[in-house]
């Protein structure tokens, strides 16, 4: 309690204190309120374990230090008033992080396929074990948090209260639009936020900028003024777009060629694939166009299918006019303003040195994930067998046997490619099945999203069993 | 009608989905054996899954006609229970669960669904609509009713029921309007 001895400067401070624990007391009652009638996924409840501790140490620390203060109890500490600021401004930022991972408790969010997502990041090899922790976000787009801010801050809260606060090493934070909530196939843009997280991770822009450092002498000859050839901040323009063509080669690794159907399927849906806008790089991104034509490169790699022919010969059969369409957004020419608003006045010559050094990337995508399995090496041997189950309206069977192996993982990557180009066409024998109107737009939303389920209750039934208790 | 017995379940469910003999219930547990967990000589067992729906507790702003107006989804809340915890069904209360299992039945099979009876001795009653017929598909909703007067804790994963499948005598065929109308869900429905 404040004492009425406390002078204005003390005052002032227990003000001061009194509004921080005001503030770290409703957030921690925020994140008790919702966990107490929601379920998140393991590594969201690490997260918001991680705030609740974060939010008591604080409270902990500003009782015993203004209590001190005020109660002539011991020394006085002639840094609280900073220490305090400074503890105000760290719960600042951490404010911004917890409405989001609130919103996406399980009912929100594909569980399973954030299960297999995790599971994933833990056979990536990195050194603090990851945990992919989800958001519901605002854009229809998906991000991934800077782990490194969030971790500093965790820091920083430790080092001024003088105590841990457990925050999770491994833990990174994903974004997906709140609209796609419990949804399948957009989510699977999740595995290009889990390159950004991989990246971090394992601190691998030197490795890229060394990789690409061919570009950076490129650039000495390639008509850049002399005046604006600086190679490193030019690499610093160019980082992003570098991580960028690197996370999609390591989304179509991990995932296979559904990755590049559905990331050309959400730039369609927000009507950006077939105008000026597929073309133009901005600040944050390159071109959609050369996205995807680094993609196709890696899908035409036999080594990528794990057989003899390359996936992009096997898509080019499947029956999709949504292949041709990549293609042809592939090939186009660059356009005459290829910058958008952003990043108006780089030089030109700077866009042919980058993409000139792209294929550096894809052998580094493939050295990195080297002497991992294929997600798809039996996706031809499974796939008629699981369409043959969804075409029929049944969730792919799955035995569940003592020995669960990397194959599972396997399995449910070959599920998704298998079910999501199922999709792209007509369905019609499951109209006919269900005695649903293939004319009704109602109904094709419906049965695609009976769909979705199917697959996510097939990987849930692939990957959970020891936690419901069915094997021990 | 006769009842199916293990043999001939194992048989059917070995046969490819799409044939119209076929039954699927998965997924299918197997032992250190290679048995079929839970499959009795003349049952199999259907175990929890971990999504629910509660009862909406009582709005006093709405109309007493609310469900002739409503959807039905707006008359209970979802819930999902993670793996290794409880739902405690509260005294002389309902809630909907479904079976983790999803099944599809032949064209010349019905099922029954029965409370087991170790649950059944705790006053909880699990269906109380359990007719399945031929040509179903989907995990089933359940009705999982405790009658005593104290809570009762579930747990996602458990051997809650005992699916009895039976023959029908006459081997007509269903027509397309026997596919059910949820279409395979894998969630309670209302």
């Amino acid at each position: 309690m404040v004492s009425e001895g406390c002078d204005a400067k003390v005052d002032q401070l227990c003000r001061d204190a009194g509004r921080l624990f005001r503030l770290v007391n409703q957030i921690a009652a925020y994140v008790r309120e919702h966990q107490g009638d929601r379920t998140y996924a393991p590594e969201s409840r690490a997260f918001l374990e991680f705030i609740e501790s974060a939010a008591k140490a604080t409270k902990e620390f500003l009782e015993e230090n203004i209590g001190r203060l005020c109660g002539n109890n011991g020394p006085s500490d002639g840094r609280l008033p900073a220490r305090i600021a400074f503890i105000s401004q760290i719960w600042g930022r951490l404010h911004n992080f917890v409405e989001p991972v609130v919103d996406a408790d399980t009912l929100h969010i594909p569980v399973s396929l954030v299960a297999l997502l995790n599971r994933q990041a833990r056979a990536l090899g990195l050194q603090d074990q990851p945990q992919i922790a989800i958001e519901l976000a605002s854009p229809l787009n998906y991000l991934q948090r800077k782990h490194s801010p969030l971790r500093d801050l965790a820091a920083s809260l430790e080092n001024r209260l003088s105590k841990k606060v457990g925050f999770p090493n491994g833990l990174g934070i994903i974004g997906l639009p709140y609209s796609q909530g419990p949804f399948l196939f957009f989510n699977c843009l999740l595995f290009h936020e889990l390159g950004h997280y991989y990246v971090e991770q394992a601190r691998l822009v030197p490795e890229i900028k060394n990789r690409v450092s061919g570009f950076i002498k490129s650039l000495s000859t390639s008509g850049i003024p002399a005046k604006n050839y600086d190679p490193d901040k030019l690499f610093t323009i160019t980082r992003p777009w570098f991580e960028e063509v690197f996370c999609d080669l390591f989304a179509v690794r991990l995932l296979g060629p559904a990755y590049t159907f559905i990331f050309a399927d959400l730039f369609d849906l927000v009507g950006d694939l077939r105008n000026e806008k597929a073309l133009q790089y901005s600040r944050s991104h390159p071109s959609a166009s050369i996205r995807l034509k680094q993609q196709i490169a890696l899908l035409r790699q036999p080594e990528t299918s794990g057989g003899a022919s390359s996936w992009w010969e096997w898509l080019a059969t499947a029956r999709t006019p949504l292949a041709s369409e990549i293609d042809d957004v592939a090939q186009k020419p660059r356009a005459v303003i290829p910058y958008a608003r952003d990043c108006e006045g780089l030089p030109i010559e700077l866009l042919d040195a980058f993409e000139s050094a792209l294929p550096q990337l894809s052998s580094l995508v493939t050295e990195k994930l080297k002497g991992r399995r294929l997600a798809l090496h039996r996706f031809i041997e499974l796939s008629s067998d699981f369409e043959r189950c969804l075409l029929h309206a049944i969730v792919p069977r799955c035995v569940i046997t003592r020995n669960t192996s990397p194959e599972d993982e396997e399995w449910c990557m070959s599920l998704i490619n298998a079910s999501y180009f199922l999709q792209l066409g007509n369905l019609k024998s499951l109209f006919e099945l269900s005695g649903r109107n293939s004319s009704s737009v109602e109904d094709h939303a419906f049965l695609r999203k009976r769909l979705e389920e199917w697959v996510l209750k097939a990987i849930g039934d692939k990957l959970a069993p020891e936690l419901l208790g069915l094997i021990s | 009608m006769s009842v199916i017995g293990r043999e001939l379940i194992k048989k059917r469910l070995e046969l490819p989905p799409d044939d119209v003999r076929a039954l699927v219930i998965t997924p299918l547990v197997r032992d250190s054996k290679g048995e079929i967990s839970g499959l009795d000589y003349d049952s199999i067992d259907l175990r929890l899954g971990s999504r629910f729906l509660l009862p909406r507790a009582y709005d006093p702003k709405t109309k007493s006609d609310v469900r002739a107006n409503r959807d039905a989804h707006e008359l209970v809340q979802p819930i999902h229970v993670a793996a290794g915890q409880e739902l405690l069904v509260p005294s002389h209360g309902t809630v909907l669960g479904v079976t983790l299992e999803f099944i599809k039945l032949p064209f010349d099979m019905s099922g029954q669904v029965l409370t087991r009876s170790s649950l059944a001795r705790d006053f909880i009653t699990i269906e109380t609509a359990p007719w399945i017929h031929p040509l179903y598909r989907g995990c089933l909703t359940l009705e999982i009713a405790n009658a005593s007067g104290i809570p009762f804790p579930i747990k996602p994963g458990k051997a809650i029921a005992q699916l009895i499948l039976f023959r029908l005598l006459s081997g007509e065929r269903p027509g397309q309007d026997h596919i059910d109308r949820y279409m395979g869900p894998t969630f309670p429905e209302p």
